[in-house]
């Protein structure tokens, strides 16, 4: 059963995602990190969509539970295109945005294709009558997912320091989503280690009220054209 | 044991991620000059504070009246301070390096603390300032 604690922090990240849009809107740049705001947006309406379905047919159900994990997929992959589109934003002085989203796309086709592997090696033959095979691959694409997010993060930001200056509010946005993967990608492994705790949970809540904040605060706080240089912070550096 | 290194690989680029956003939050402070009033609150006039008054501006800013998002400002910073003084625990002798980058880090931090001190000092000059022209 859900505590006073859940329901504040499941709604407070919907408002937070709600409140992160408007910083967009207020600054000016909601069509430049169009994939981004469309992430918070649906992230706001799968919350939404939720709370119906958990008020109607109640927590245990199979309707939330069904509702739940494939929501959770869509999400995903709305943040895994909100990465891809990160890279485009960083690489579109050399032109490469089409390669750049023909690749987004070959790896996330592989990455399902390896969980669809993971899950039939695991359970048998997925063409079975039971559905519940569909909701394992749908929760072992969603964990590879995160994996793969913050794996492809990290390689952005190596490519990002790589360069010699990049715009602080583009950098702010790849670090927090990078914190935000890799969150999840530890607080799934953890799950697969110790399912029974709490911690793994708490990450959760922490890494999903942390997001929305900190690119609200850099689509309103930075400003558009601030500029630093790279080497600044590095790992390196000092 | 494939959940464990992905846990372990995990755990590394959240640090790595989280360390570098923080890092971002630092540069854009570090070329703003301290006023002159802020580090005669520090106890310095080098232009330099020291590393150990981050905790006591970052007091000092709660106290300003007045609202210009600070808690978003320093929440992340806060948290970095305190991951750096847990590692500043490692003994000089053994981690001179790592000690010596710590050490810089945390007076990064407090110059970023004495920053948003400065900020908020200004802002509550500027609200007092307006209200006392409004009654006038």
């Amino acid at each position: 059963m859900h505590g006073p604690l859940d329901y504040f922090l499941w709604f407070g990240s919907a408002v937070l995602q709600a409140a992160a849009v408007v910083c967009s809107l207020r600054a000016k740049c909601f069509f430049k990190f169009f994939f981004l705001n469309f992430y918070l947006v649906a992230a706001c309406l799968a919350t939404a969509l939720r709370y119906l379905i958990f008020v109607h047919y109640g927590l245990a159900s199979t309707q939330y539970f069904y509702n739940y994990y494939y929501s959770d997929l869509l999400l995903t992959i709305c943040l895994y295109l909100a990465l891809s589109g990160l890279f485009v934003h960083v690489f579109k002085e050399m032109g490469a945005s089409k390669h750049i989203r023909l690749g987004a796309v070959l790896v996330l086709i592989a990455t399902a294709g390896v969980s669809f592997l993971i899950v039939r090696h695991a359970q048998g033959d997925l063409t079975d009558a039971n559905n519940l095979h569909g909701a394992k691959f749908v929760y072992e694409l969603t964990q590879n997912l995160y994996f793969v997010g913050a794996v492809l993060t990290y390689l952005l930001w190596f490519a990002v320091l790589k360069l010699h200056q990049m715009h602080t509010r583009v950098v702010q946005i790849i670090l927090a989503l990078g914190v935000y993967f890799s969150a999840f990608a530890a607080s799934y492994a953890f799950a697969g280690i110790s399912p029974y705790s709490w911690l793994w949970r708490g990450v959760c809540y922490v890494a999903a009220l942390w997001l929305p904040i900190a690119w609200g605060y850099a689509f309103l706080k930075v400003p558009a054209e601030a500029k630093l240089m790279t080497a600044q912070i590095a790992p390196g550096h000092s | 044991m494939i959940g464990g290194c992905i846990l372990l690989l995990s755990l590394g680029a959240l640090l790595e991620f989280f360390v570098s956003y923080c890092r971002t939050q630092l540069a854009s402070s570090a070329r703003v000059r301290l006023t002159e009033h802020v580090l005669g609150i520090a106890g310095t006039k080098e232009g330099h504070i020291a590393a150990g008054e981050f905790g006591a501006l970052v007091r000092l800013s709660c106290l300003c009246p007045g609202t210009s998002s600070r808690g978003n400002d320093v929440a992340a910073v806060r948290v970095y301070y305190r991951l750096l003084n847990f590692a500043g625990v490692a003994p000089r002798s053994i981690f001179p390096a790592l000690r010596a980058w710590v050490d810089g880090e945390r007076t990064k931090c407090a110059h970023f603390a004495g920053v948003i001190l400065d900020r908020q000092i200004a802002y509550s000059r500027r609200m007092i300032a307006e209200q006392l022209s409004a009654s006038l």
